[in-house]
């Protein structure tokens, strides 16, 4: 149960000619299976750094990223790719459809690179979009864009949902029910949950709270009475 | 404030084409290839012909060439050369002579070395000093074991003495080289040997043994500085070929006139001649006569002598037998007188005897006595002694007779023994006279035999003279009967005397020198179709650079905009975006393309037929740059034009906005739901990313197409060519040589060469026919082709396969009317059951019912029957032609030398070969393949161009796509598989519509490239379509693997990115 993600002392170096620029400083934190974690940070904290490593779309320089026992900093392209491939769903800011495909082959096309995908169309109707399914994205509202998004991360049956500032792009409202979506996978699937933002408001629904400062974690909180989003507004 | 904000402007603009090289390069690389084809093909017409002109100036290449049937004079000369039109004329020798050449005899056109004109270019060695050196052709060396040093045996390929040409029958090579009389390999047709000259030797004039020019060589004044094949050359040459027209009448009148009053002049001279001889002649005979005729009275007279001689001796025996009779006689009367004596002494004996008795008696009695006495006392004695002295007495007494009838006796015996010595010494004497005599006679009678036999030996020697002088008289009389003739036959000649006839040759005659011309009009022909395609090929490419460039600023645009910059500042710097990529593309395109094209196609024709050719004159021409520049210019600034358009219409606020994505549209493919259920979502959409955007499809799909088609091409046009021979010689024409007679020919002598072709074992099929040069014509076209009538039909499959092109169905020759060949028909615009004119040279014109059009690819023929042609001229053809087939297996060799054995006939002018027309044209084909890489090179560059633009606009417009690909868990090739299915998808569709393309475009160039004499084939083979398809795929999966590193690249960070 516990330490399901875990990272140790990770540090990201950006070499820029002579002068070294830690991204992550010696960052230390770990998200228990089943939770909703919230990694919240100013920009250029190096939440996005942490995202990139925890996504296997960067590999840190030092320390250890822990996921469900194996340590991905060690990883190469190829183990990087098949992890992001089986044990990842990614839910973007900007959504990133592919907009020649509809909503549901947008899905199925996660669904074809992965081992033990769920039914696309299923996944469509949990997410609230049965009847849009035949939709291209450009036909579709933002909010409903990030549900395709969210529908293709979760169909793919991930061990990890890493979502990245999945409300940025959308209205207060829509924001909400987005993160209601997630909140209520979370707790209904036991989905391990990690999402990303600028937004400490969002932090009280979290079971898990983790601030980044300067490349580092200033504090974590584990929340033992998360609020439903319903009653958070910022 | 101006200057700087101008400053702003450039530095986004050079920073723009940094950031975008690719773009840019991709613009201008395509310019460069559509200005350079463009330029190149262009400028290769005036290129090549100027190439040739300068040869043609600096060898001082002769425009005009007039051959004489009587040879050509020095006055003939000058009156050439008074011409206004002709700037010199010069005079040479030539001669076609056989040479041994391994086991063949070749034919060696021997001509003189000229001062002025035709200049030999020396390649080792150097020109003839003397009447014994000669230069040699380079082209027959090199086939050859000929060395600088050998020497050539020459012989005469006619009736005539080789002394009657040339001074000497041997030549020492002293030198190498080429003459501009050749522009290629080919060497011409000669009347002697195999019919084709293999080559060339140069000699001084002096060598030559003629007292008249075979042909004068003229320049045309100011054709120097006009360029070869133009149309100034043509009229300065035409002018020139008229005025020589016009004293050509007066000239050969005056040649025929000349000649005639010289063979008078010898006429007289041989009479004259002729006569002294006989003269001469007879008066040998006399004197030879006169010889004799004492000689045989010498004879008589000796044998007279003889006979005389025959007397003397005859009396001398007579005497000689007198002499003996006498002497016999003589003899005789000497036995009598010997007789006499002997009886006389007999008597004598008789008389002494009784005496000498008595004597005996006494002498015993006074023997007795006297001894008696002796005893007896004297008394006695006395008595004794009276009767001794009486008896003494009586003793001397008879003693006295005794010697008195003793000396009697003895006288007279003396008397008669001296009498008959006498007899017997002159009796000795008379025999010994006579055995003289006799040896006398002997002597002489030896002598007589001898004066006999020699008198008989010169009766012989007279008769066999009188002999000789009656053949030398008879022999004389012909001979002087045959001169007679000779001088009648003669005197009729000159009364005959034809005009000698002028053939005036202008520089076509100079084989494939007119093919030079012909082929680089060609190439000018090709220069707007190719280049076009590329240009059209630019400006799509420049419309979907420019609109995603334009698209990908629109915010840039709008923020401009908002500034306050007018439409035209914006539009300018992709204006200028644009211009630069193509200003720098054409001025790469002009400086390679005009060098590079010009020199490929000009040294792929030097290397394969005009070998000669000692100049690639590659100028850069800066009118067909410029033309080429405006051109590219045009197509990139329209395109450039119209990308803006849209934008600059919109409002500020709204470019200021991303632009909303582009709804994903349902394709037709979808309609057909078994098979859009089968395709993945990468397949899915590749599929309506190629129906989306249209721009791109249509310009890969251009891209490929053209790269294909000019594929296509370049292939097609070797099947084309290639099936000329293959379908001409192998399924058209069946025949593997063709026999020209001349006009004289007998029935003997065709006999004999049929008789000749009947027994010949390698000849399968020969016929007769009549093949003469005609003039085709509808009322407006006129071209020259051939008329071919055929003796027998029944053998004709043999020969001729008419059939049409496509159907391939098969016609047959009958009376009904003609068969045309097809490129004919084409040209005078007629289809079976039309009309045509017919008009042979000094003949009536002829109107001819076309009852087909046959397929034919090389020259135009009218085949027609001889019953046609008899009804239509009213008389029998003259079949001045034998059409040989020789059986399969049959090489090329044994052919040639199958036509050396039928040019020994008399009246054979010449022996041409269907192998020799197969090899000029494969000549073509090499010379193909060199352009053919140019080609190949060329399309795989547009095929380059395209795809790398198509797949950097996919790419950096689909970046994010790509990137989430990338974080959802695709692998590299996944995401390159999913980028490459378009473009294969392109490629495939790009094939197929090249397929249609470039059979359109290859028809198109053959029917461009074609010469009118010949048809190529219209068809382009599976292979090349096949092998255009694999190049072209080549060229694609070339592109795509080189994009694999860029798509590698893409971050993944891309994708967390916000829509620019």
């Amino acid at each position: 149960m516990d330490k399901y993600v875990e990272l140790r002392d990770v540090r990201k170096i950006y070499k820029m000619g002579e002068v070294e620029i830690a991204a992550a400083n010696g960052i230390n934190f770990h998200v228990n299976k089943g939770e909703f974690a919230v990694i919240v940070g100013a920009s250029g904290a190096g939440k996005t750094t942490v995202l990139n490593i925890l996504g296997g779309m960067d590999t840190a320089t030092s320390g250890k990223v822990l996921v469900d026992g194996e340590n991905i900093a060690k990883f190469n392209n190829r183990n990087l790719t098949a992890y992001r491939r089986d044990d990842i769903g990614f839910v973007f800011q900007f959504y990133n459809l592919i907009p020649n495909l509809t909503a549901l082959e947008n899905v199925e096309l996660a669904l074809q690179i992965c081992k033990e995908p769920l039914d696309a169309a299923a996944v469509l109707e949990e997410v609230g979009l049965g009847d849009r399914k035949d939709n291209f994205p450009a036909q579709l509202s933002g909010g409903e864009q990030q549900r395709v998004s969210i529908a293709r991360a979760l169909a793919k049956n991930p061990k990890l949902l890493l979502c990245d500032e999945p409300t940025g792009a959308l209205d207060y409202n829509t924001g909400k029910a987005i993160l209601k979506l997630l909140q209520d996978t979370c707790r209904k699937q036991g989905m391990t949950v990690i999402l990303i933002t600028h937004n400490s408001a969002i932090a009280p629904m979290a079971d898990r709270v983790i601030h980044i400062k300067s490349g580092k974690v200033s504090k974590m909180i584990e929340n033992e009475n998360p609020v439903p989003v319903e009653t958070i507004e910022w | 404030m101006m200057k700087k904000k101008k400053n702003v402007l450039r530095k986004d603009f050079l920073m723009e084409i940094r950031g975008s090289l690719g773009r840019f390069l991709s613009i201008m690389c395509i310019v460069a290839l559509g200005t350079s084809l463009f330029v190149g093909l262009t400028a290769t017409e005036p290129d090549m012909i100027s190439s040739g002109d300068t040869y043609a100036d600096e060898s001082r290449l002769m425009d005009i060439k007039v051959v004489s049937t009587y040879g050509l004079t020095e006055d003939d000369l000058a009156s050439i050369e008074r011409l206004p039109s002709i700037e010199a004329a010069e005079g040479s020798y030539s001669v076609d002579v056989l040479s041994r050449v391994g086991e063949n005899m070749e034919v060696l056109h021997v001509m003189s070395d000229l001062e002025e004109m035709n200049q030999v270019a020396v390649t080792e060695g150097r020109l003839p000093k003397n009447e014994n050196e000669c230069l040699i052709d380079e082209v027959f060396l090199a086939a050859t074991d000929y060395k600088i040093g050998d020497v050539v045996k020459l012989h005469s390929g006619t009736d005539a003495e080789l002394s009657d040409s040339l001074k000497t029958d041997e030549f020492k090579i002293v030198g190498t080289g080429n003459s501009p009389l050749y522009f290629g390999e080919a060497r011409g047709s000669s009347t002697i040997g195999k019919g084709t000259v293999a080559g060339f030797l140069v000699v001084q004039p002096e060598a030559f043994a003629m007292d008249v020019y075979t042909e004068v060589f003229a320049a045309v004044k100011n054709a120097e500085d006009a360029v070869a094949y133009t149309q100034e050359y043509e009229i300065l040459l035409e002018d020139a070929l008229e005025h020589l027209q016009l004293i050509q009448d007066v000239r050969c009148e005056i040649r025929r006139d000349n000649l005639a009053e010289e063979a008078m002049l010898q006429i007289n001279d041989a009479r004259n001649e002729l006569n002294e001889k006989k003269k001469e002649a007879e008066e040998l005979l006399q004197e030879n006569e006169d010889k004799l005729d004492a000689a045989s009275l010498e004879l008589e007279m000796g044998k007279l002598q003889i006979d005389m001689g025959k007397i003397g001796i005859e009396s001398g025996k007579a005497q000689i037998e007198s002499g003996k009779a006498q002497i016999e006689a003589g003899k005789a009367e000497l036995e009598t007188g010997k007789e006499e004596l002997a009886k006389y002494k007999e008597i004598y004996q008789q008389v002494m005897n009784p005496l000498k008795e008595e004597k005996a008696h006494m002498e015993s009695e006074l023997a007795e006595l006297e001894n008696s006495l002796s005893e007896l006392m004297p008394e006695q004695q006395e008595n004794v002694q009276a009767s001794i002295t009486a008896l003494k007495d009586a003793i001397g007494e008879l003693e006295g007779e005794i010697t008195k009838v003793t000396s009697e006796f003895e006288a007279e015996m003396s008397a008669g023994e001296q009498q008959i010595l006498d007899a017997e010494k002159l009796l000795k004497e008379k025999e010994a006279e006579l055995a003289a005599a006799e040896k006398e006679i002997k002597a002489s009678e030896h002598q007589l035999k001898t004066s006999e036999s020699q008198i008989s030996a010169g009766r012989h020697e007279i008769e066999d003279g009188r002999a000789d002088l009656n053949d030398a008289r008879q022999e004389m009389e012909e001979q002087i009967a045959e001169g007679e003739a000779e001088i009648a036959d003669a005197e009729k000649e000159i009364a005959d005397l034809e005009l000698p006839v002028w053939y005036i040759f202008d520089r076509s005659s100079i084989p494939e020198y007119e093919s030079f011309g012909d082929n680089a009009a060609r190439i000018g022909a090709l220069s707007i179709v190719f280049p076009g395609m590329f240009f059209l090929v630019a400006a799509l490419i420049s419309l979907t650079t420019m609109t995603r460039m334009v698209e990908e600023q629109r915010v840039q645009i709008g923020t401009l905009k908002a500034l306050g910059f007018s439409d035209f500042a914006i539009v300018k710097k992709y204006l200028y975006y644009a211009l630069a990529a193509t200003l720098s593309g054409s001025l790469a395109g002009v400086l390679i393309g005009e060098k590079l094209f010009p020199y490929v196609i000009i040294l792929a024709y030097k290397i394969t037929v005009y070998k000669h050719l000692p100049y690639i004159l590659i100028p850069y021409r800066w009118g067909y740059a410029i033309i080429a520049t405006l051109i590219a210019a045009a197509c990139t600034g329209g395109a450039t034009i119209l990308s803006c358009y849209k934008e600059l219409l919109s409002q500020a606020a709204i470019l200021m906005r991303p632009e909303p994505p582009k709804v994903g549209k349902r394709t037709l493919i979808e309609r057909i739901p078994f098979v859009w259920k089968h395709l993945n979502f990468t397949w899915k959409s590749s599929l309506r990313n190629l129906f989306r955007y249209k721009k791109r499809f249509f310009m890969t799909l251009f891209g490929i197409g053209s790269c294909m088609g000019l594929l296509m091409v370049g292939f097609g046009l070797r099947d084309s060519i290639t099936c000329i021979a293959d379908y001409q010689y192998g399924e058209l024409q069946l025949y593997g040589s063709s026999v020209y007679l001349s006009d004289d020919m007998e029935k003997e002598q065709r006999d004999e060469i049929e008789s000749f072709l009947d027994n010949h074992k390698k000849i399968s099929h020969y016929t007769n026919a009549h093949m003469s040069n005609l003039s085709l014509a509808n009322d407006e076209e006129e071209i020259d082709g051939y008329l071919m009538v055929l003796e027998d039909l029944t053998e004709i499959d043999e020969f001729f396969i008419y059939r049409d092109r496509r159907t391939k169905a098969r016609y047959t020759l009958n009376d009904d009317g003609v068969i045309l060949t097809e490129k004919a028909a084409k040209l005078l615009g007629v289809k079976a059951g039309d009309q045509i004119i017919i008009s042979e040279e000094g003949r009536n014109e002829q109107k001819v019912r076309v009852a087909a059009v046959s397929e034919n690819y090389a020259g135009h023929f009218l085949y027609m029957t001889s019953s046609y042609y008899k009804e239509l001229y009213e008389e029998e053809a003259f079949y001045n032609n034998i059409l040989i087939k020789v059986k399969d297996g049959v090489t090329d060799d044994e052919l040639g030398r199958i036509g050396e054995e039928i040019l020994e006939f008399e009246d054979i002018l010449n022996v041409q070969y269907t192998k020799d027309q197969s090899a000029q044209l494969n000549g073509m084909i090499v010379a193909l393949d060199k352009i053919m890489i140019l080609l190949i090179i060329v399309a795989g560059m547009l095929s380059f161009v395209v795809l790398y633009n198509l797949n950097n606009i996919n790419i950096t417009e689909r970046r994010r796509e790509l990137a989430t690909l990338k974080v959802l868990g695709f692998y590299n090739k996944e995401v390159a598989k999913y980028v490459y299915r378009e473009n294969v998808l392109l490629t495939f569709l790009g094939v197929l519509v090249g397929c249609v393309a470039g059979r359109l475009l290859h028809y198109f160039t053959i029917i461009t490239v074609e010469v009118d004499v010949a048809m190529f084939g219209r068809e382009v083979s599976l292979f090349s379509y096949g092998i255009c398809a694999l190049f072209t795929i080549g060229f694609s999966v070339l592109v795509n693997g080189m994009m694999y590193f860029k798509l590698k690249k893409i971050d993944m960070v891309e994708s967390l990115k916000s829509v620019e």
